[in-house]
């Protein structure tokens, strides 16, 4: 009852200056109070990220001597060497190549895996559940000697070791996916449980067969999920390194590695334990942080926006 | 419960039969490859003559994997180049790997292991979890050598290179490169001090409270990574308790660890840190930051290997002068004298049975071995090979002539520890010692008493296989 | 209709759990199978070797000890990310001054939404190499010691060490047979970064939630009299129970793995004293650098235990949290 009170008091020319003046002393406190926590927590993620960066364009000598200052004088090849060296280029068509596909199939089967879950009742679909659930909760490691011997042994038995078998694209999206998918399924699960049902059921005495009811009607309506687990999967897949670290290497000294990304970045790592380079490793490190970060700040606003209906409706 | 261990073995069936699918297929690419193949039990065809003792087939190429370390790349480029010539017809393709254990786990369960591998890196293949697959070196060693087919190549090795490559009494793996061990310091600081390096534990003494009068430790070591340390306390071990004391250890006899050698050894590292003669904070710093403590002169020992100067080249100041010398003296009684150091082969290489061109894989080697191989290694690497002589007249660095020199001195006084290949439980065990020792939790009572544990442990765990006592 | 139902639960389900049985389930299936053999990891032949690995599992001392590690930041991790979330995504969602819009986050709260979500984009490569500048222990170099000293908490000639320091924290030591039950300042260390890095998706989560919470009964609250903090408790957190469920659930699971950080961050000497393990990090110690002959599968043995106690929690956690949802 209060609430409709207040609520009608709230457009009324009276009604908001006495509220405001009542909460004012609280209101600017917290304000202030807010303000503070946020900016040391702001400061305590950035400061570090943005010092990584600044190192990048320093030489070794003032890294390992006055790591907390400003560069004096701003050098760039840094970038160069972590280019040659990083590979960066070449790894990151790469790993754009493989997540292409991963990313979309990862979210293509996902979403068609968690609907038929979600919406439809047959013997067995517990058990499908609780299988996608166990890839949720297995250390990822334990399966990788006996995965390395199935991508092998799977894509031989097939006469696909070029295109689905070790160091090859296919055989690292198909890897991707399946990984993938637990979590996906998971996710968009609950999501498609909670759609509403009434569409559904009117589209089905329309006439329209289940997959164009998928199609047409469903993703459509699950796209904040989807934008949220997209977000996800791009992020997992594009900071994975264990799974290719153990796939996408060459198989004898006349094999290319297909390198991606973070193996590049591991490179560097590795490498600055035998040869100091720092700004190079620096350098990489903000190489290889760019394209995430750019793709995160171009579609802030939508991830914000998936998120927000993925859970909630 | 029978019902389900029955599935699981049909699941450990099928994994086996997975595993051998991957047999055919290896097969019919290496058949596809030579087909005139007859597989005389090395992968090779050609007769067997002095110039080509494994019988290499020259068309074969070479699959080789070789760590991308500290050496860098271009040596090992130049030994493909060496093979490449003499079989003209056939390729070294060479894999480059930062960690052999985890590239190479999977290629020997999977079937497809390399031809030859050089088995280095911060995490290396455990030879007891592979030597069923490996190729036996004594044929290499018994091999004319490249120069003089008159001379096996074992007579052109410097002493100790064979057996430091020993497995069950057996030669699996070559230790190509020499590398000394010790305390590593800045002459030019020193000539500037008009300091002297010291050589038994008074003297440090005396030029550690000097040093720490101008703001200088005497001593740092690389916190992060206690395999250092390791080398430090087993290196006076012997020194302190002559050999017995690390073959007892290496033995896993009752109250090795507790013996007199093992007490004196941590006491004194206990008084230096309790003095505050070692770099602060040193106990969780890693090897770059306290190397370059070193090389910026806020401290004056650190103990190493003879790779320092490579790895920390382009942090080096115009005027450093690393050198390299024995650990001085802890008490009168030491039972080994001043100038013992470690020194041993490294940089070990492994021919797989399994590899499509084993011959090839012991003829790459062969080639390795060469004068030339082994001159351009010395020269690329700044490192001493095993090959008697290669490196003669080489004064490149004066990392290398104090090593040199250190060696020379040391004669036969050389320490070896076995431990820490054989049971890595025990190792591991150390490291956590050592690094409860550095950071101020306890001193030689709780060193010793955790290490005797642990070592007791080792001894009556019936899932570790023991190996042959050391007398040696 | 019925027929084509079934064609189209099984074209749809078919390629995708055939993708997922093959590169996923058949591998730890094998695992499993493994967990009862005596296998190096290395030769062809693999000899079967029944349950012995399981019950040497109890023997394990540091298996238990890592086993405690996991329980303490089982407890604390999600705990102290879900509230630190909470508490950012109500400052931003409802920490601003009412106007005539009514209530509001603070200014700015799209920019810190978008700052605090960084940590989720960088690769454990970079997050270690970051926080062991910020955890180095020096006056000179390193970030917090630095700080530290500067304001004349920590002596230069004694910097914590923080990465590599084994004493435990808050909690006292149990002494268990030869090692100690703990929470050692290394652990706290790695607590730390995790709740770095996780905590900006958790507040992006909980502010969607907070959003979709409609404005009015936060004014009709407000103008109750109550105070922002009563808000919180009494509106905001009941209608966020799922948001914080699903959280709790993430969490508890990132809690029982944990293996990146404890690998990749921990140095080895802290991996030597057993300080920083936790399970899946002494699994991969045991299955790659342990003496034992059969050391892959007894590490398969220990994984399929913490593969079973991650999924006990995450059915436990799961019901729970359930709850009726709160429709409006």
């Amino acid at each position: 009852m209060t609430t409709t009170t207040s609520k009608h008091e709230l457009p009324t020319a009276s009604g908001p200056v006495t509220t405001t003046e009542k909460r004012k002393p609280e209101g600017r406190f917290l304000t202030g109070f807010s303000h503070v926590f946020l900016a040391v927590w702001g400061l305590m993620v950035g400061v570090p990220l943005i010092w990584a960066t600044v190192q990048s364009f320093r030489s070794d000598d003032e890294i390992l001597h006055q790591p907390l200052s400003l560069p004096t004088s701003w050098h760039i090849g840094a970038f160069g060497r972590a280019w040659t060296k990083g590979h960066i280029g070449e790894y990151f068509f790469n790993t754009i190549v493989v997540m292409t596909f991963s990313v979309t199939l990862s979210m293509l089967f996902g979403a068609m895996v968690a609907y038929v879950l979600a919406r439809y009742r047959f013997p067995g679909n517990r058990a499908i559940y609780y299988l996608f659930f166990t890839g949720l909760v297995m250390p990822i490691f334990l399966g990788l000697i006996p995965l390395y011997k199935t991508v092998q042994n799977l894509a031989a038995m097939l006469g696909l070791s070029s295109v689905i078998g070790l160091n090859t694209y296919g055989g690292l999206i198909l890897v991707y996916i399946a990984y993938s998918l637990p979590f996906t399924v998971f996710f968009l699960h609950s999501f498609f449980r909670t759609l509403s049902t009434d569409v559904a059921e009117a589209g089905l005495i329309d006439g329209a067969s289940h997959t164009t009811l998928f199609f047409r009607v469903m993703l459509p309506m699950a796209k904040p999920g989807l934008v949220s687990i997209g977000l996800f999967n791009i992020i997992g897949q594009w900071n994975q390194f264990i799974l290719p670290n153990l796939l996408m290497k060459p198989q004898s000294g006349f094999e290319e590695g297909k390198f991606v990304l973070t193996q590049g970045l591991l490179n560097l790592v590795n490498n600055s334990k035998y040869e100091t380079d720092w700004a190079r490793l620096f350098a990489g490190m903000t190489l290889a942080m760019l394209p995430i970060l750019v793709t995160y700040l171009v579609f802030n606003r939508q991830i914000q926006a998936g998120l927000t209906g993925s859970i909630t409706k | 419960m029978s019902h389900t261990s029955l599935n699981r073995r049909t699941v450990l069936r099928r994994a086996a039969a997975a595993g051998l699918l991957a047999t055919p297929a290896a097969g019919f690419l290496a058949a596809c490859a030579s087909s005139d193949s007859t597989g005389d039990g090395n992968g090779g065809t050609a007769a067997k003559t002095k110039d080509n003792p494994f019988g290499v087939d020259a068309k074969k190429n070479l699959d080789a994997v070789v760590f991308d370390g500290g050496f860098g790349q271009e040596y090992a480029k130049g030994y493909a180049s060496l093979y490449e010539q003499k079989y003209s017809g056939s390729k070294v393709g060479i894999t480059w790997s930062k960690e052999i254990l985890t590239d190479m786990q999977p290629r020997f369960t999977g079937n497809t292991a390399p031809d030859v591998i050089n088995n280095s890196s911060p995490k290396t293949l455990d030879l007891a979890t592979i030597v069923d697959q490996l190729t036996d070196l004594t044929e290499l060693y018994d091999a004319p050598s490249v120069d003089d087919p008159n001379v096996k190549i074992r007579d052109t090795l410097l002493a100790g290179t064979i057996e430091s490559g020993l497995f069950n009494d057996k030669p699996y793996t070559l230790n190509a490169a020499y590398t000394v061990y010790g305390f590593f310091h800045d002459q030019t600081l020193f000539d500037t001090k008009g300091w002297k390096v010291p050589t038994t534990w008074e003297e440090f003494l005396a030029l550690a409270e000097n040093a720490k009068k101008e703001g200088i430790a005497a001593f740092t070591h690389q916190g992060k990574y206690p395999w250092y340390m390791y080398n430090v306390i087993t290196d006076w071990i012997w020194k302190v308790g002559g050999k017995e004391a690390i073959f007892a250890i290496d033995n896993l006899e009752p109250n090795a660890w507790t013996s007199d050698a093992v007490k004196t050894v941590i006491d004194h590292i206990h008084e230096m840190l309790g003095k505050g003669y070692v770099q602060a904070g040193a106990a969780a710093l890693d090897h770059t930051t306290t190397q370059q403590a070193v090389i910026d002169r806020k401290a004056l020992f650190i103990p190493c290997g003879t790779w320092l100067e490579g790895e920390m080249a382009k942090t080096l100041r115009s005027d450093t002068k690393l050198e390299v010398s024995a650990q001085w003296s802890l008490t009168a009684s030491d039972k080994s004298p001043y100038g013992t150091v470690r020194a041993a082969a490294g940089e070990g290489w492994i021919v797989p049975k399994t590899g499509k061109n084993p011959a090839g894989g012991l003829e790459f080697l062969r080639i390795m071995l060469s004068k030339a191989g082994a001159r351009k290694f010395a020269e690329l690497t700044k490192s001493l090979p095993v090959v008697k002589g290669a490196a003669d007249g080489l004064t490149g660095s004066s990392q290398f002539v104090s090593a040199n020199k250190v060696l020379a001195a040391a004669g036969t006084n050389v320490v070896s520890v076995r431990f820490d290949g054989w049971y890595k439980d025990l190792y591991t065990a150390l490291e956590g010692a050592i690094t409860n020792l550095m950071s101020g939790k306890g001193g030689s009572a709780e060193f010793t008493t955790a290490m005797q544990k642990a070592a007791d442990k080792i001894a009556a765990d019936p899932n570790v296989k023991k190996q042959p006592k050391r007398t040696a | 209709m019925n027929h084509g139902r079934a064609r189209f639960i099984v074209g749809f389900l078919f390629f995708p759990v055939l993708l997922y049985v093959v590169y996923v389930i058949w591998p730890y299936l094998q695992t499993i199978g493994y967990s009862l053999t005596d296998w190096n990891g290395f030769t062809p032949e693999v000899p079967y070797a029944g349950f012995g690995n399981y019950a040497d599992l109890l023997k394990d001392e540091t298996f238990l000890r890592s086993l405690y590690h996991n329980a303490v930041i089982l407890v604390v991790y999600p705990i102290v990310t879900i509230l630190l979330a909470l508490f950012f995504a109500f400052m931003l969602n409802v920490g601003g001054r009412g106007d005539k819009a009514g209530v509001r986050g603070v200014a700015g709260s799209g920019l810190y939404k978008t700052i605090f979500f960084f940590p989720q984009l960088l690769s454990i490569a970079i997050v270690a190499i970051l926080w062991s500048r910020i955890f180095e222990s020096s006056t000179d170099t390193g970030f917090l010691n630095a700080l530290l000293a500067k304001v004349g908490i920590v002596d230069p000639q004694r910097p914590l060490l923080f990465l590599g320091e084994t004493n435990s924290w808050l909690l006292p030591g149990i002494p268990f047979g030869d090692t100690i039950l703990d929470a050692p300042v290394v652990l706290w260390c790695l607590i730390a970064i995790a709740v770095w890095g996780g905590v900006g998706f958790y507040l992006v989560l909980f502010s969607a939630g907070m959003q979709s919470i409609p404005r009015d009964i936060f004014e009709a609250a407000l103008l109750d009299g109550s105070t922002r903090g009563q808000t919180f408790f009494r509106i905001t957190l009941p209608l966020l129970w799922e948001q914080i469920s699903v959280a709790w659930v993430y969490l508890g699971i990132a809690a029982l793995d944990f293996f990146l950080l404890a690998y990749a961050i921990a140095p080895p000497s802290m991996q030597a004293t057993g300080a920083s393990h936790v399970m899946s990090s002494w699994i991969y110690h045991t299955a790659f650098g342990s003496s034992r002959y059969d050391k892959f599968g007894y590490a398969c043995a220990m994984a399929v235990a913490m593969a079973a106690f991650t999924f006990i929690f995450a059915l436990i956690q799961l019901r729970i949290t359930r709850r009726e949802k709160i429709e409006f």
